[in-house]
């Protein structure tokens, strides 16, 4: 797997103005054999760690295109660990049932593909995606997510509210006033990965001294904050801060001053996927023009990697937040082995 | 020859047991005592070592264990004495009430309560706050508040229990501590808080153990306070990318051991002494005059009542009426939207429900049928087969039900030659096995209660043994079958803990369309759908109760 470097990845991320570049087309008989095929398999299996109430639009947006598949009764969505203690225990007895992943967390992927897990595949869509937000044709991004701070107005003045990462150390923070995620999420686990990068071991060991209230989702973690039960709202995926009904119970999303934290969301075919064609065409749905504004603007309302999706709504566009992501993938990898335990020193002592 | 038959019969039919129950439970743990000590694909004791060394959370698991125990353990014992030997007023309908925290998950009992008592949100110090201008009255989003939330929960068990035994219970003896001048007092001291001594220390064991297992209330509770237990350190493991499965398995099984540990002198200290008293007999036990003193006993009963199901359920209900929950209570606006989401837009709603009602028949009559069959073995032929049917039957009841599910899905993911994985049927094994413990206490204790001449008689006659079981074995157990599958219809009904890892989108069931919710932070939706939930658990149940005094069963 070769490392991708924050800065070509940025600029391949951020290069939305760009004019698409020729797009190879699936030759009308290579695609009509995926079809054949698929129509053989007659199912698709996914699974995935994404818990979006609209998330069944997109199923069945790509049910309606191959009305012969069975799309639902494979599908499992679980929080990232459950989905892969399901998948490698498929894996390692041999009995895999799940054709596609795709979870929030960029790790599992590297570690799959360099154990020969996963099922290579070109999808004539790649053409569509900066080089960086694919590794090979093993994966390829479908989804970017960024972690910002949130607070509630009706809670918190404005002017007290937090600007930079650094920001949430101070007194006013200490004692269940700051809301994190727990180590589970993926997005979690990049935020705090790169804010140790940026800012040091003892930010982060001060941030566990502020005693935060601890929450298993993003999703709860806007909850406790509409209820007041907090202040500010530390590891907040970016699009919950700016939906509707949290706008209107008085959540304000904050782009902190260093930057915003990105985690990617990619999608892959597991070897030995029980229907490869059905998961080859999922795949090309997945990251089309028509798929990827579904399920990235229109239902997850996030950023997508493709140069002609538009940004999400009511938010800044990527390259004006100050994107952050890992330079070191090796050390990236090596932290995520670790990163539970180093969460529940710093968070949990 | 009939009974040369029989008895081929009888003996076959108890090695199929034997393996049944080997299958069922053995297998599963086997799995996990293997995936305990296999961390990443070697032998190691890393696992163990993380876990034992956790002091602070095995401390906070004790806590809950302990302090729940003792709680509901008081509570049920004095509701039992209350409703049971005493002529409070209301009784038979405070009686019924007192049990139906049993119909409600602890999940949800625990999400009403963080509604109501959480430090700043919380509806009791948001109006405390308007009201009386107190900033926080209580906070229930700690230690303290898992250990109350929990008690609650529990109360059923010990007041089902020791309401039973008190029934049951020679009065004479007491009758004799006043004859002998004792006041009501110190017959209820000396006589009979003794003689209740099995019961009490039964029903403290089976909650201790739940409780030490449990997840969902100190998951929404505890978590958010930093106050973690091992119910919360499995799902952590699970949930946690990597998945730290050799930890979740050896929770799993130090919980077991520390239930053998219990159950093992709970034994022996009850075999020190004869309870025999307490007989299988009717008798109509002498109700207790205390004079005015029944008024506030009453009382006392009402208070639970409220606590534990009238405020949560309107919690639940004002949930899932009003728009969204807000700090402001003027904002406050009132509708049918999230009703409106749940029966009409959440795509899991009426597959889950078709799921659950399936899933909740099938264990309630399979596990039934399993129960009285494996009790039969038990009860009526002691020896080496019977010692292992009863005490293997009994090790779900202490391992967690998420590590159960974990084995049951290490074991049908290889048995190929049994291919239920990713199908209904393998949330059904998970249930059974689960829910085997309650089967087979539940009858036992019916069977124990009938007396062996009856079956006897029968077989003398020349009836065979599937014609003595059928025509009196059966009928004569009919009530508590009755009543132990409404218990495991509504317990399936329920079930979280193992659906959540064996589910897919076909098989989803109503627990896991909730609890995604909860994990969705879809707070109101959720309240919605829980609702319906209860009702179609009251309807059901009120549909059997008629069903079954037409009968002429309850």
């Amino acid at each position: 797997m070769t490392g991708f470097h924050r800065r070509t990845l940025l600029r391949g991320l951020l290069a939305g103005a760009m004019t698409l570049p020729y797009m190879r087309r699936a030759s009308a008989e290579e695609q009509a054999a995926l079809v054949e095929g698929a129509k053989k398999e007659g199912a698709l299996a996914f699974a995935t760690s994404v818990s979006a109430a609209g998330f069944p639009k997109f199923m069945d947006a790509f049910k309606a295109k191959y009305p012969f598949l069975d799309v639902s009764s494979g599908y499992y969505s679980a929080p990232t660990g459950r989905v892969l203690a399901r998948v490698a225990a498929e894996m390692s007895s041999g009995n895999l049932s799940f054709d596609a992943l795709h979870i929030a967390n960029l790790v599992p992927y590297l570690q799959m593909a360099r154990s020969g897990q996963l099922l290579p595949y070109h999808s004539p869509e790649l053409a569509a995606f900066p080089e960086d937000a694919h590794g090979g044709d093993f994966w390829t991004t479908a989804r970017i997510i960024g972690v910002i701070m949130a607070y509630n107005k009706n809670v918190l003045a404005p002017e007290k509210a937090p600007k930079s990462w650094l920001d949430i150390l101070k007194p006013d923070f200490k004692g269940r006033k700051l809301i994190i995620q727990d180590s589970a999420a993926g997005t979690s686990f990049n935020q705090m990965y790169i804010l140790e990068k940026l800012l040091g071991i003892d930010f982060m060991r001060k941030w566990g001294e502020q005693k935060p209230i601890i929450v298993a989702t993003s999703a709860q973690l806007i909850d406790l904050l509409v209820r007041g039960e907090a202040l500010v709202g530390a590891t907040v995926d970016h699009f919950r801060a700016f939906e509707p009904d949290a706008v209107k119970a008085g959540i304000v999303g904050i782009y902190p001053t260093e930057g915003m934290p990105l985690a990617l969301a990619p999608i892959a075919i597991l070897k030995g996927a029980p229907h490869p064609n059905a998961a080859k065409l999922f795949v090309d749905f997945t990251l089309s023009h028509d798929g990827n504004t579904l399920l990235a603007h229109d239902i997850f309302n996030v950023y997508s990697p493709r140069r002609d999706v538009p940004p999400p709504e009511r938010q800044l566009p990527l390259a004006e937040t100050k994107p952050l992501l890992p330079q070191d993938l090796a050390d990236y990898e090596k932290a995520s082995a670790n990163f539970p335990e180093h969460f529940d020193s710093i968070f949990k002592t | 020859m009939a009974l040369r038959g029989g008895f081929s019969t009888e003996t076959a039919v108890g090695a199929g047991l034997g393996a049944v129950v080997t299958w069922l439970v053995i297998l599963p743990l086997a799995a996990v005592a293997i995936g305990a000590a296999t961390d990443t694909g070697g032998l190691s004791a890393r696992p163990f070592l993380d876990v034992l060394g956790s002091g602070r959370i095995i401390a906070n698991t004790v806590i809950v264990g302990v302090g729940a125990t003792a709680i509901a353990v008081a509570v049920g014992g004095a509701l039992a004495l209350t409703l049971a030997r005493i002529e409070t007023p209301g009784r038979a309908l405070l009686s019924r009430l007192v049990t139906v925290p049993l119909y409600i998950t602890p999940l949800l009992t625990a999400i009403a309560w963080s509604w109501l008592g959480s430090p700043r949100g919380g509806l009791i110090n948001l109006v405390c706050r308007r009201l009386l201008g107190i900033d926080s009255l209580v906070d229930l989003e700690t230690g303290g508040g898992v250990v109350f939330v929990s008690a609650l929960a529990y109360v059923p068990l010990p007041f089902l229990l020791i309401s039973a035994a008190l029934r049951s219970m020679d009065p004479s003896l007491e009758e004799s501590a006043r004859i002998h001048g004792g006041s009501t007092f110190q017959s209820l001291r000396l006589v009979t808080l003794p003689l209740m001594l099995p019961s009490i220390v039964g029903s403290a064991l089976l909650v201790f153990v739940q409780a030490m297992g449990l997840f969902s209330v100190p998951a929404v509770l505890g978590m958010p306070s930093g106050f973690y237990v091992a119910g919360t350190e499995i799902y952590r493991s699970l949930n946690n990318f990597p998945p730290r499965l050799a930890q979740a398995a050896v929770w799993g099984l130090l919980l077991l051991a520390v239930t053998a540990g219990l159950t093992w002198l709970q034994t022996a200290f009850l075999r020190r002494n004869s309870y025999a008293t307490v007989t299988g007999k009717a008798f109509r036990p002498r109700m207790l005059e205390i004079g005015w003193a029944r008024h506030l006993l009453a009382l006392f009963a009402i208070f639970y009542v409220a606590v534990a199901v009238v405020l949560p359920v309107a919690t639940l209900l004002w949930a899932a009426l009003v728009n969204f929950i807000t700090v402001d209570l003027d904002l406050m606006a009132f509708g049918l939207k999230h009703f409106r989401y749940v029966l009409f837009e959440y795509p899991k709603t009426y597959l889950a429900m078709e799921n659950s009602l399936v899933l909740g028949v099938a264990t309630a009559t399979l596990g039934c049928a399993l129960g009285l069959a494996l009790s039969w073995s038990i009860v009526r032929r002691p020896g080496r087969l019977s010692v292992y049917l009863d005490q293997v039957s009994m090790f779900p009841l202490a391992v967690p039900s998420m590590v159960l599910a974990l084995g049951v899905l290490w074991v049908y993911v290889r048995a190929k030659a049994l291919p239920i994985y990713g199908t209904i049927s393998i949330l059904l094994i998970a249930y059974l096995t689960h829910y085997l413990p309650i089967a087979v206490r539940a009858g036992s204790g019916a069977l124990r209660q009938l007396h062996s001449e009856l079956e006897d008689a029968a077989r003398l006659t020349g009836a065979s043994w599937g014609r003595t079981i059928r025509w009196i074995t059966l009928p004569l157990t009919r009530p508590t079958l009755v009543a132990t599958w409404s218990l495991l219809f509504i317990l399936s009904v329920q079930e979280i803990s193992s659906s959540i890892l064996l589910y897919t989108s076909r098989t989803t069931v109503l627990s896991v369309a909730v609890f995604d919710l909860w994990e969705a932070g879809n707070v109101n939706a959720l309240a919605a759908l829980s609702v319906i939930q209860l009702a179609i658990t009251f309807l059901a149940l009120l549909a059997l109760s008629r069903a079954g005094r037409r009968e002429g069963v309850a």
